[in-house]
């Protein structure tokens, strides 16, 4: 009997990577309850690296810099100064390093919000990249039945489409395609504790620094536990495992086995004073639209008409770092989809877009729904001037206070 | 749930959890979101497990929940072309067909698929899943087997 649909599903299997996310959440779980730092040790840590940080102060953080581009990216504009200087305030130097492998990460420097940590990394000791090219090459097993007269060969491993050139001297081969370094599973714990369970890791894409050194950034995103303080005083463990190269969730290379963990402290940041538009505000119905009734949920090709009802929030709050939305009634959003972005318009006419593609999403008590999102880079919100809400010609401004 | 219980049943459903996600989002990226908040809620759990069909339903319950909240968020809702989502690798030709007719396939009919072809539940089980009455799962399971040009067979 042809059991074809079972077989074909037999070979789906969850990644290597998720796998190992998977396995350590026991780990980490447990590092939270373990790293109980005696109070006195923690201040004079903090003490420490207080005293330390006249001479670190000299030095720019490489995350700056990072975060520099990226505003040009987003807005099309330099940075200007006072911009730079609330990121500076929400920015640590760290220079703690481990070494596996003969490969050396750093934690250059971190950047903290209500519900966000980036750390920008540094890696040295790295294996040359003809090493990798060639040991990348070894994994990668052509198809069964190929085109012989075809100098390139189009490849789909595990979900990647890669290009493969034959050399006709040589016969070797060499593969294009996006490949970067990346760590296997990622964990951290803070002391005291200020995540809760559900969050999530970005990586972004490796970079060069101007000196030629590799930096990778991670974005660790999460819900914050009910009073606790992400950027108060903290002793940070980060645990990186299993340095590759390659691609992400794919095909890649080991190049060092075992975890990197670097321990450090961070000093409280003052938080900013947060804007809101206030009550009573809503979207209009040029931006929603009815979720087609007769298809479910998961069928999000097609939406319905546009609705005579509005989308009500009780208000917006924005920081630095990211823009919480209370929505009135959790039930529309069950039977009303949103088009459109959110911008920040500062004095100047400078627009951020909001990044509304890691959203976070929690119930309250009373029934509302609150929704949390980044802005790509950390706001001057001395410069902010309002909220508005836009899809194709159509914009709905909010004032901010 | 205790470490080696967790590590164990990890081993054991990471795989299924993830396709059930899969069969719904059809992105693997998210499937593999939910898959994680999947396992996370386990790690958490005071559940005592009767046994393994017992571990194994709780964490399709699970699955689809997590998928279903996840569906409903605003900004989560984009539509995705087929040629654009990114695919396991097969090892011949025709899986990798019948997987993209699969995933051709509404997601109404994706997951009932699964469930009943792959992970051997009844047609009245999958109605409990999913909150479906028998013959809203039977008509779907009819409909997609129309659809797909292989031959299905029951577990």
């Amino acid at each position: 009997m042809n059991d074809l649909y079972r077989k074909t599903f037999d070979e789906v299997h969850a990644s290597e990577a998720l796998r190992q996310e998977v396995l350590n959440m026991t780990k980490q779980e447990k590092a939270v309850v373990r790293r109980q730092v005696p109070r006195m040790v923690l201040i004079a840590a903090i003490v420490v690296l207080a005293l330390a940080g006249t001479a670190l102060a000299a030095a720019l953080p490489g995350i700056q810099e990072w975060f520099s581009r990226q505003w040009t990216k987003e807005t099309g504009k330099a940075i200007e100064t006072d911009q730079m200087g609330v990121i500076t305030k929400l920015t640590d130097a760290v220079g703690v390093s481990d070494t596996v492998d003969g490969v050396t990460v750093t934690v250059d420097s971190v950047t903290r919000g209500e519900d966000v940590v980036w750390f920008l990394l540094e890696l040295d000791g790295l294996p040359a990249e003809e090493e990798l090219e060639k040991a990348f090459d070894a994994l990668v097993e052509p198809q069964p039945e190929e085109d012989a007269s075809n100098p390139q060969k189009e490849y789909h491993i595990n979900g990647t489409d890669i290009t493969v050139s034959v050399s006709s001297g040589a016969g070797s081969t060499s593969i294009t395609g996006p490949r970067e370094y990346f760590f296997g599973s990622r964990a951290v714990s803070f002391d005291p504790a200020v995540a809760d369970s559900n969050y999530y890791w970005e990586i972004g894409r490796n970079e060069l620094r101007a000196d030629g050194t590799r930096m990778i950034l991670l974005k660790y995103r999460f819900d914050p536990l009910e009073n606790a303080a992400p950027q108060g005083a903290l002793v940070v463990t980060l645990e990186l495992s299993d340095l590759s190269w390659g691609i992400f969730r794919s095909t890649a290379v080991p190049v060092a086995e075992g975890t990197f963990t670097l321990e450090f402290s961070l000093p409280a940041i003052e938080p900013a004073k947060p804007l809101t538009t206030g009550g009573g505000t809503a979207l209009g119905e040029p931006f929603l639209r009815d979720i087609d009734p007769s298809l479910e949920f998961w069928d999000t090709n097609t939406m319905g008409p546009r609705p005579t009802e509005e989308m009500a929030f009780l208000r917006t709050k924005a920081t630095p770092t990211n823009l919480t939305i209370y929505w009135a009634d959790r039930e529309q959003l069950d039977h009303l989809h949103i088009t459109g972005d959110w911008y920040l318009i500062m004095k100047d006419g400078t627009e951020v877009r909001l990044d509304t593609s890691g959203g976070m999403y929690t119930d309250l008590p009373g029934g509302e729904r609150v929704s949390r999102f980044l802005w790509p880079v950390p706001v001057d919100l001395n410069q902010a001037k309002s909220l508005e809400y836009r899809y194709g010609e159509e914009v709905q401004a909010f004032d901010l206070k | 749930m205790k470490e080696a219980a967790f590590t164990a049943a990890a081993e054991r459903h990471l795989d299924m959890v993830y396709r059930v996600a899969l069969n719904w989002f059809r992105s693997p990226a998210d499937a593999e979101d939910a898959a994680q908040t999947t396992m996370l809620k386990l790690w958490q759990t005071d559940t005592e497990f009767a046994d393994d069909e017992h571990l194994r339903r709780w964490l399709v319950r699970v699955t689809l929940n997590v998928c279903k909240d996840m569906s409903r968020s605003p900004w989560r809702r984009h539509t995705v072309s087929l040629e654009e989502l990114p695919e396991p690798a097969f090892s011949d030709e025709e899986r990798r067909t019948v997987y993209r007719e699969v995933m051709a396939l509404p997601g109404k009919y994706r997951v009932p698929l699964y469930l009943y072809y792959y992970e051997g539940y009844s047609v009245s089980e999958i109605g409990e899943l999913l909150r479906l009455n028998v013959s809203t799962v039977q008509t779907r399971l009819a409909r997609a087997r129309g659809k797909l040009k292989i031959e299905l067979t029951e577990v």
